[in-house]
């Protein structure tokens, strides 16, 4: 894939991404074929900061697991009331992380 | 998520279900004088959550009393018999050396990211919800 693109997507998309990936991403992207630019492009990828937000004001019943694709661990959440409350809050904090992890396993659905 | 992560999951939430539950049927000073018990959501506003109850009704639920457990919160049965069959099959797993939870949890995320699936889920919790309300759980 051609660099301008490459960069222009790492521009764009670093916010979604763990730091310490992003060389990694890029080196992928660069001997990626350039047909894979729209599937690239397709890719849901979800951004850390709605899903705090809704991690916020819904993590009570595990709307943000759910958002980020963990549909176990979102009906663990629901069912225990926000895991007693506790998970709740530790997931304000961990819930960041996790996206960015949950992004970078779709990513790399493409490279292999 | 991991074979490992799902195990250590499963087995903490087991036994932190069971202390909870424990602490529901002997109350003791040191947890009734906690500011902030159990659901966020009914102590900032007031209103039960679509699971309010649940404990209520698995503590009902060991005194034999299947009908008041229903009528207290239904997803008290449900959570219970999912619990229940997810630690037994992380017994067998772990005796046998198995994959079964691994597969089977797999299996049950791509069912219910379905739309026919988690739609009629979806409406039946909302449907709890209100009942929830309505009761003054």
């Amino acid at each position: 894939m051609q660099a301008d693109k490459v960069d222009l997507f790492i521009m764009t998309n670093s916010k979604n991404f763990e730091g310490y990936n992003i060389p990694f991403i890029r080196e992928k992207l660069l001997s990626l074929e350039d047909d894979r630019w729209i599937m690239l492009q397709t890719l849901a990828l979800k951004d850390p900061t709605t899903t705090l937000i809704i991690s916020l004001f819904a993590g009570s019943i595990g709307v943000d697991r759910f958002f980020i694709g963990d549909v176990g661990l979102g009906v663990a959440k629901l069912l225990t009331c926000g895991g007693f409350g506790i998970w709740t809050i530790v997931d304000w904090f961990m819930i960041m992380k996790r996206t960015r992890e949950k992004n970078m396993e779709k990513i790399q659905t493409l490279f292999f | 998520m991991s074979k490992n992560q799902l195990y250590f999951f499963i087995i903490a939430g087991f036994m932190i279900g069971t202390c909870w539950i424990y602490f529901q049927v002997y109350p003791t000073g040191f947890i009734n004088s906690f500011p902030i018990k159990g659901c966020l959501i009914k102590n900032v506003t007031n209103f039960p959550c679509p699971t309010c109850g649940t404990s209520r009704a698995i503590v009902y639920l060991f005194h034999g009393k299947f009908i008041q457990s229903i009528l207290t919160n239904p997803l008290g049965i449900i959570s219970l018999m999912l619990i229940l069959i997810s630690v037994s099959i992380v017994i067998y797993d772990l005796l046998f050396q198995r994959n079964t939870l691994v597969i089977l949890f797999k299996k049950a995320e791509t069912l219910l990211v379905k739309k026919y699936i988690y739609l009629p889920l979806i409406f039946l919790l909302i449907v709890n919800w209100i009942w929830n309300n309505y009761k003054n759980l």
